[in-house]
């Protein structure tokens, strides 16, 4: 080994380099035209995501709240119980709810990635954000079709979906969005998964775990895996049951995740998952508290007083730092010159 | 294979250097490919390796034996692999990420490149051009242009008389 430096191979210079915090690696990108190349490369950014989904150190919520005539997009991280702001990722002008397009953080439009995420707001529509890879947004038009705007091609393409015959109404319309799945839970009398898949832009539908007969379940991303979850009410205590499916757009074989037992008070008592912190869960509890729950020691605590969980207007959304959105943290502080749009 | 007898089996082997190392088959096996040797039977004599340095490879087999003397508890485990690299070097923690890649250790390979990213964290582009022996090749015009374009990652940095 020569002197004051090593000689390491590129391939042991990525698994380095997949460790290391979006920061870091943005600054590397500086190093050499093979460092920026490797680090730009959409297989590295996924490969990004997945390690930093394994470490579980980054524990951020994209938080919407209603503050003044905004609606405020902002990143949060909950460190030693506390939630710590970590600034203003975008804002949506006054005259953008609920009808027009708006562009949230654009991604670099040079290198691999040459494309920008559109989000679409729309009174009746939702739409799923999918990350780059997958390149597509999924929009709902009507009760019969969707639309799904590529953002290799730049254009929109509409489809027939073909399950629509159901009868059932869709209970989270803005989906919930797993490894470039997306995923609803819809119900009348039966309660059924019905799911996107990017592959080959077709809906399709889910089993449930066998356990489950036509009871209301409820979908999470919890560690970056599809979870369902569901409540049993008792007398006094009532406990939700969580099931985590298996990796694999298509495999739908579920275990039996945790079961919480928690103080059945009235017909509003609630245990909400969110998301975990290292190896405890985060709970939103009766609709305006947080409480981590511990599941080796089956026991709760709540977080810190101060913590603003009431400027939560809607539930927090697990959020990560990845290449694809990098945080500016210099620009966290308030009055900064706002980044919106059209 | 020699189990039954109660006899620890012990495993002679030889880094690049030529230097002669015994250790216990039971902690050796932690490296696959010194398994795949034993089970092989290839493990009779002496087991060069040939891309491993003696400095190097004491090292890690004081890894074998600490992390093998410990049960099965990752936590122990976990605060084993941390004190015994909180007091090395970029260059050595470079060479033992190069052994445990060629002995396939994935325990020590993962905490030796999580440890370099943790060095990385906070150093300066020209540290890491230094330590890897990487050329720049950009053009003064290009670094200037890409340095611009995420200048907030370069907060907080330690400062690099090269940078």
């Amino acid at each position: 080994m020569a002197d004051d430096k090593s000689d390491l191979p590129p391939e042991i210079i990525e698994i380095i380099l997949l460790k290391l915090s979006v920061k870091s690696l943005l600054r590397f990108k500086s190093v050499s035209k093979s460092w920026d190349t490797m680090i730009s490369d959409p297989v590295f950014v996924e490969n990004h995501i997945q390690k930093s989904k394994e470490s579980n150190s980054h524990n951020l919520f994209l938080r919407r709240s209603n503050l003044s005539t905004f609606i405020r997009f902002s990143a949060v991280k909950s460190e030693d119980k506390k939630f710590q702001t970590l600034g203003v990722l975008t804002e949506t002008p006054p005259s953008n709810v609920g009808g027009l397009c708006c562009r949230i953080h654009p991604l670099e439009p040079r290198k691999s990635f040459g494309t920008k995420i559109v989000v679409v707001m729309h009174l009746s529509g939702f739409v799923v954000i999918q990350t780059p890879a997958i390149s597509r947004l999924l929009f709902w038009i009507g009760s019969t079709t969707y639309s799904v705007y590529s953002c290799t091609n730049k254009s929109w393409i509409t489809l027939r979906k073909e399950h629509d015959g159901l009868g059932l109404t869709i209970t989270n319309p803005s989906g919930l969005c797993v490894n470039g799945a997306s995923y609803w839970v819809m119900c009348s009398i039966t309660t059924k998964i019905m799911y996107f898949d990017p592959r080959d832009d077709k809906f399709k539908m889910l089993d449930k775990p066998e356990q489950i007969d036509d009871r209301v379940v409820f979908l999470v991303n919890l560690r970056g895996s599809l979870c369902l979850y569901c409540y049993f009410e008792g007398v006094e205590k009532s406990t939700v049951r969580i099931w985590e499916k298996e990796n694999g757009i298509d495999n739908s074989s579920w275990k039996e995740l945790v079961t919480v037992e928690y103080d059945y008070v009235s017909i509003f008592s609630e245990l909400e998952p969110l998301c975990f912190i290292e190896n405890k869960i985060v709970f939103r509890k009766d609709c305006d508290r947080l409480v981590i729950y511990k599941p080796c020691e089956k026991s709760f605590e709540a977080f810190e007083k101060d913590t603003p969980v009431r400027e939560i207007a809607m539930p927090p959304v697990k959020y990560m730092e990845t290449l694809y959105f990098p945080i500016d943290k210099s620009k966290s502080k308030p009055n900064r010159k706002r980044k919106c749009l059209q | 294979m020699a189990a039954e007898t109660g006899t620890p089996t012990t495993l002679t082997l030889k880094s690049n250097d030529d230097e002669l190392f015994s250790v216990a088959e039971s902690a050796a096996i932690l490296s696959v490919t010194i398994r795949n040797m034993v089970e092989d039977g290839c493990a009779g004599g002496v087991i060069p390796l040939d891309n491993v340095d003696g400095k190097t490879l004491a090292s890690v087999i004081t890894y074998m034996n600490g992390i093998s003397a410990i049960p099965a508890d990752e936590e122990k485990k976990k605060s084993y692999r941390d004190k015994f690299l909180s007091d090395k070097d970029f260059e050595t923690l470079a060479d033992m990420v190069l052994a445990a890649n060629y002995l396939n250790m994935s325990c020590l390979m993962d905490a030796v490149s999580a440890k370099i990213a943790q060095v990385m964290e906070k150093k300066s582009v020209g540290w890491v051009r230094r330590k890897f022996g990487i050329e720049n090749d950009y053009t003064p015009e290009e670094e200037a242009a890409v340095k611009e374009e995420h200048k907030w990652t370069f907060e907080g940095v330690e400062t690099d008389d090269d940078n």
